[in-house]
């Protein structure tokens, strides 16, 4: 099993130079530009979240805890003076260290046990950041405006980003890892007695996750240019995280992308004349896909495709 | 068992304990399997011989006691540990992996079992899924599987981490008799290339067929070792499965 193969890496650039075709389109003015920045951003947070969720079946509703991790550790640097492009490897970085110091305890637990746990870490990490003052407290960090990077770079950062994400989640797909994840996913007591390390297995994909949680903050920071712990730690961002990869389809590669773009068309055009009950009103969606279509839409968009592709050939 | 017999001992327990509350399931049990041997383990309901395969795969700690493989103590050591030293199980109820296909399944065993250099994973499941006769499966969704075909997919699973001992749990229970000769065939073949297993099995013909010894479990303790002939005959064994008789 080669875990990366070329065809990825083609696939990888393919889209790369798609995204490169439509930057015109979506650079047109700045409301665009900062929607694909959040989709990129809701790509590779999915993705991340996905990897964990989807392959080792471990639903964590404290994915905000590293994001934010992240998205200080990029404006505290960037207020020091380091270049924001320099400071997202650490971001990286810190985020993964963080994961793996609660994710090593935590994902002892399962199924609910876990779910219940990773609330209370995220939760306990926003109060502490509200208090810590060199980092702003509770009213955060402005970050230097006239050192914005632009749009058209936040744009090529972003893309790079999200199609690196899909392209880690591929790979982890195909690799030792994910065989050893699924298994463990379906059956944990099985996959020890073939072999599986579970406790390893699931810290190593943790720690990838939070990276790639982290390095998401860290943009969230650049293109934002303002950072608060309500925000960056917040509850609302975790279960959003959840909500995309249930909508697109958990366990699958490109279901977390389908989800991250069905999210933000949900909260940009549908959501936003509801501001009130937003949330109650995902709640209700996310009962919907529970209920009606619980491997979200990218089996059935894979069927449609297949179908189109007979018709065709 | 101690002593010389001890030596060539693939798997031994010494002085078992298992205790769950207030229950003793598994109580200062010795047993020993030889080199090249299939040893047979039955016993009635409740006699303790899932929670020992538990213990010698190390899902459970055993109280008090050693368990050792090939010599070396194992029953500190978590599951996977245990696994790639070279003990495999089967479950009494087939534990398969439903979200894979049959090959993956037992890829799992491959990639993650026993390490033996040179020897491809892809490679060694193919040998697997072949040996448990369910090529024409190969490639299809686990769930889609019969209850016998999952009984044999776990025992590829087992197969591919390239055991040096095999646990099986009841892998004929709930087969027609057709089914049952197919997989006491399957297990010969393991035997010849040289595995030692432990058989639990409450289908006496499959097990006494195939057993060298029989090592028989009441309570816990053990009432009977010997030949499948002998352990047939044995009063203590007769009155664990039907009963004393009024006359006695």
């Amino acid at each position: 099993m080669s875990s990366f193969t070329r065809r990825h890496l083609l696939l990888g650039v393919g889209a790369l130079a798609g995204l490169a075709l439509v930057a015109p389109l979506l650079l047109a003015n700045p409301y665009s530009s900062r929607l694909a920045q959040l989709l990129f951003m809701n790509v590779l947070l999915a993705s991340a979240w996905n990897l964990v969720g989807g392959f080792a079946g471990q639903i964590s509703f404290g994915n905000a805890s590293l994001f934010g991790v992240g998205a200080y550790a990029t404006s505290m640097l960037w207020l020091a003076g380091v270049h924001p492009f320099l400071t997202m490897p650490v971001a990286a970085l810190l985020a993964a260290l963080y994961g793996v110091a609660w994710g090593w305890p935590c994902l002892r637990l399962r199924g609910p046990y876990f779910a219940i746990a990773t609330i209370g870490v995220a939760e306990a990490t926003r109060i502490v950041a509200n208090h810590i003052e060199a980092a702003g407290g509770a009213s955060g960090l402005t970050l230097p405006l006239e050192q914005d990077l632009g749009p058209v770079l936040l744009y090529a950062l972003g893309a790079v980003l999200a199609v690196a994400a899909v392209l880690v989640s591929a790979a982890v797909r195909r690799s030792r890892l994910g065989l050893g994840l699924i298994a463990l996913r379906e059956d944990a007591q099985a996959a020890a007695a073939s072999g599986v390390n579970v406790a390893r297995q699931q810290v190593t994909v943790f720690a990838v996750t939070a990276a790639l949680t982290g390095l998401a903050g860290a943009y969230y920071a650049v293109f934002t240019l303002y950072v608060v712990p309500e925000k960056v730690f917040g509850f609302d961002l975790s279960i959003s995280l959840v909500l995309m990869v249930l909508v697109g389809g958990i366990g699958t590669v490109m279901g977390p992308v389908l989800g991250a773009g069905i999210y933000l068309f949900l909260e940009q055009f549908v959501l936003a004349s509801l501001a009130d009950i937003h949330l109650a009103a995902f709640g209700a969606l996310l009962i919907f896909i529970i209920l009606m279509e619980p491997r979200g839409a990218a089996p059935r968009l894979a069927q449609l495709v297949g179908l189109v592709r007979r018709r065709i050939g | 068992m101690s002593g010389p017999a001890a030596a060539s001992a693939l798997v031994e327990a010494r002085g078992v304990v298992k205790r769950f509350g207030g229950l003793t399931a598994v109580h200062r049990l010795d047993l020993a399997l030889r080199e090249g041997e299939i040893l047979g383990l039955i016993g009635p309901n409740g006699a303790g011989k899932t929670t020992l395969f538990n213990l010698l795969s190390g899902q459970f700690a055993p109280d008090s006691g050693k368990i050792l493989l090939e010599g070396r103590e194992i029953h500190h050591l978590p599951s996977h540990r245990i696994c790639r030293l070279g003990l495999a199980r089967t479950f009494q109820v087939p534990r398969p992996f439903l979200a894979m296909t049959v090959f993956e399944s037992v890829l799992v065993g491959a990639q993650f079992g026993r390490r033996v250099p040179g020897k491809p994973a892809a490679e060694t499941a193919d040998r697997c899924v072949g040996l448990t006769r369910l090529e024409s499966r190969r490639n299809a969704p686990v769930h889609s599987l019969n209850l016998a075909e999952r009984k044999r997919l776990d025992l590829a699973r087992a197969l591919a981490t390239r055991p040096r001992v095999l646990l099986v749990d009841e892998v004929a229970a709930g087969l027609n008799p057709t089914e049952v000769r197919e997989t006491v065939g399957i297990l010969r073949e393991v035997h010849a290339s040289g595995i030692g297993i432990i058989y639990v099995e409450h289908v006496m013909e499959a097990v006494m067929d195939i057993s060298h010894r029989v090592h028989v479990l009441d309570h816990g303790a053990t009432i009977a070792i010997g030949t499948p002939a002998e352990v047939t005959r044995d009063p203590a064994v007769i009155e664990a499965y039907l009963g004393r008789s009024a006359g006695s």
